[in-house]
């Protein structure tokens, strides 16, 4: 143990407090997981029924997976408007799956997600029609380049190493796959779809840069610190927020393959927080907190100024850009234009009447329709989770 | 329910250092009670097959690691927490003001650590945990420790709240 060590032993034993309050066995009680009795049977005459009950029951529901995996689609469960315990103002919801889903990106005629450690596509209206498994508890991170789907997943026992996967389209077959050690993700590692024939793997301090036709490296950028978001403009820039405390955006111009350089460093007045950068055809949108929470919009000719900013009681928000419209989504729902940050509905504050913490987010858009993952949370537990579809008031459509 | 003999005096007994781990990880007080009893749940059906107290000791710790990095990929909005005022707790140094201070200066060192690195400073160093127990509580290997707790203590030199109490005389 060095002298180091040891002194961070002591600070951590000196300065942690105490709790005033302990934690009792009728707490932990609480957190059992609710298990049905089941009455065994008491005579042996009911045995051969009961076996042919099973039998019964077995070949329905082998015939009933062969059934959803051929044709038909998951069953929409239910999660209709009276089932989400939210007040919503002048927004609507329906229920289109149920699970346990985390990203959601459009992709093509389909939405993507994850859902368990799969990744999915799915067709509202149809259901799950291809999954494919990804390692387990690895933060996915998903893109879609108009031809494959991109993963990237951290394996956090395996070397600390961030894999990054091409599946195909529509059938999520896993084609390709290469490791990388771009370093530790704060959240889980961020892939995006840059230049034509490139992606970019955002984690710890590096991004790298990958050569989608056979994931060969092309390049890797050295951060100021940590990567917490990250956004490719198609006019060559790279913008990269986080370095943790250091609270800057670094805009990077594309110099060729893999290669960038640093244009500017735009000062922020407080941490970025992850996956916050979000661009529209004229500026950046970023979320970060200091003291509060900030959803800000700042033109490319001028990000050191916002052009707006949304105070926030929350950091649970998420920013999709899609058909002329900035839509905000977690804790609240909102809708701004996209090019000057104004906001065309008052931001409202989704209301969960059980006391639990309910997040509609993130958005994804697809043919116009605006889906969303709706989470409920409650004492730091997932409740449920779904695929909904937002409808949102017509004045978010307007120009 | 029942509980099963032994988990409460275990659950009295534990309970404030794991909740002291729990603050350290989340640095805040109800996601650490959050983890405490979820790792606890998760112990109390397997309680029976835990017989020695370390043993059961570091199958919570590893519970509780494993809600702890879990439940952060759910929320994984990213929220950062920094500058929290916290206005409950008790402090047991002599010096309040700069115990607060430092106190303060500890939770955002902390929050600014990666999950697995702030796990890993947890285990090893609060918890005090050799290499390979810690390694066993994460699920990964000692290779992995060692580079999580060197880049930890590498970031922690560079805080400024932490910086003289590193470099120089201490706490």
């Amino acid at each position: 143990v060095t002298v180091e060590e040891q002194k961070v032993r002591e600070l951590l034993q000196q300065f942690t407090p105490y709790p005033t309050t302990t934690v009792s066995v009728p707490d932990v009680e609480q957190r059992l997981p609710v298990r049905r009795v089941t009455r065994r049977a008491t005579t042996r005459r009911w045995t051969p029924l009961i076996a042919a009950a099973v039998v019964v029951a077995l070949a329905g529901t082998v015939a009933l997976i062969a059934h959803s995996r051929t044709s038909a689609p998951r069953p929409v469960h239910g999660v209709s408007p009276p089932a989400l315990p939210v007040d919503l103002g002048s927004w609507r919801a329906t229920g289109v799956l149920s699970g346990e889903f985390e990203e959601l990106i459009s992709a093509g005629s389909s939405l993507l997600t994850v859902d368990n450690d799969r990744l999915l596509r799915v067709v509202p209206g149809h259901g799950v029609r291809a999954s494919a498994q990804l390692p387990r508890d690895s933060w996915p991170s998903i893109a879609f380049d108009g031809h494959n789907v991109w993963v990237a997943v951290y394996l956090q026992g395996g070397g600390q190493a961030v894999i990054l996967r091409r599946y195909s389209y529509p059938a999520l077959t896993l084609q390709r796959s290469v490791t990388l050690r771009p370093g530790e993700p704060r959240f889980g590692p961020l892939v995006l779809v840059g230049a034509p024939g490139e992606i970019l793997v955002g984690s710890g301090e590096k991004v790298v840069t990958v050569r989608s036709t056979d994931l060969s490296t092309l390049g890797t950028l050295t951060l100021d610190g940590d990567v917490n978001g990250l956004a490719w403009r198609e006019d060559g820039h790279l913008y990269a927020a986080g370095p943790g405390e250091h609270n800057v955006v670094e805009d990077y111009t594309r110099t060729g393959p893999g290669s960038y350089t640093l244009r500017r460093t735009v000062p922020g007045a407080g941490p970025p927080l992850a996956g916050s950068l979000v661009v529209s055809d004229r500026g950046l949108w970023e979320i970060s907190q200091f003291n509060s929470y900030n959803l800000k919009f700042a033109s490319f000719a001028d990000l050191a100024h916002p052009a707006a900013v949304v105070p926030m009681d929350t950091g649970d928000v998420t920013v999709t850009v899609a058909g002329g419209t900035a839509w905000i989504g977690g804790t609240i729902l909102g809708c701004a234009n996209p090019d000057t940050g104004r906001l065309r509905t008052p931001i409202h504050q989704v209301v969960d009447h059980t006391g639990a913490t309910s997040v509609l987010g993130p958005i994804a858009s697809l043919h116009g329709q605006l889906y969303a993952v709706y989470s409920q949370y409650k004492k730091a537990r997932t409740v449920q989770t779904a695929i909904v579809k937002l409808q949102p008031p017509s004045a978010c459509r307007s120009k | 329910m029942t509980a099963p003999a032994g988990f409460k005096e275990f659950v009295e007994e534990c309970s404030t250092p794991l909740l002291r781990a729990g603050w350290l990880l989340t640095g805040d007080w109800s996601a650490a009670e959050d983890l405490v009893q979820m790792a606890l749940a998760a112990a109390w059906p397997r309680w029976d097959s835990l017989p020695e107290r370390p043993v059961a000791y570091a199958y919570v710790r590893r519970c509780m690691m494993s809600v702890f990095l879990r439940e952060l990929r759910r929320k994984r909005s990213g929220e950062i927490p920094v500058h929290l005022v916290d206005s409950q707790l008790a402090y047991r140094d002599a010096d309040e003001t700069a115990g607060v201070e430092m106190r303060e200066s500890l939770r955002s060192a902390m929050a600014s650590l990666p999950p697995r690195q702030r796990a890993v400073i947890v285990l090893r160093y609060f918890v005090d945990l050799t290499e390979q127990d810690t390694a066993a509580a994460l699920g990964c290997s000692v290779g992995a420790v060692k580079s999580h707790a060197s880049r930890a203590l590498s970031r922690l030199r560079g805080l400024p709240g932490l910086h003289e109490s590193l470099m120089g005389g201490g706490g």
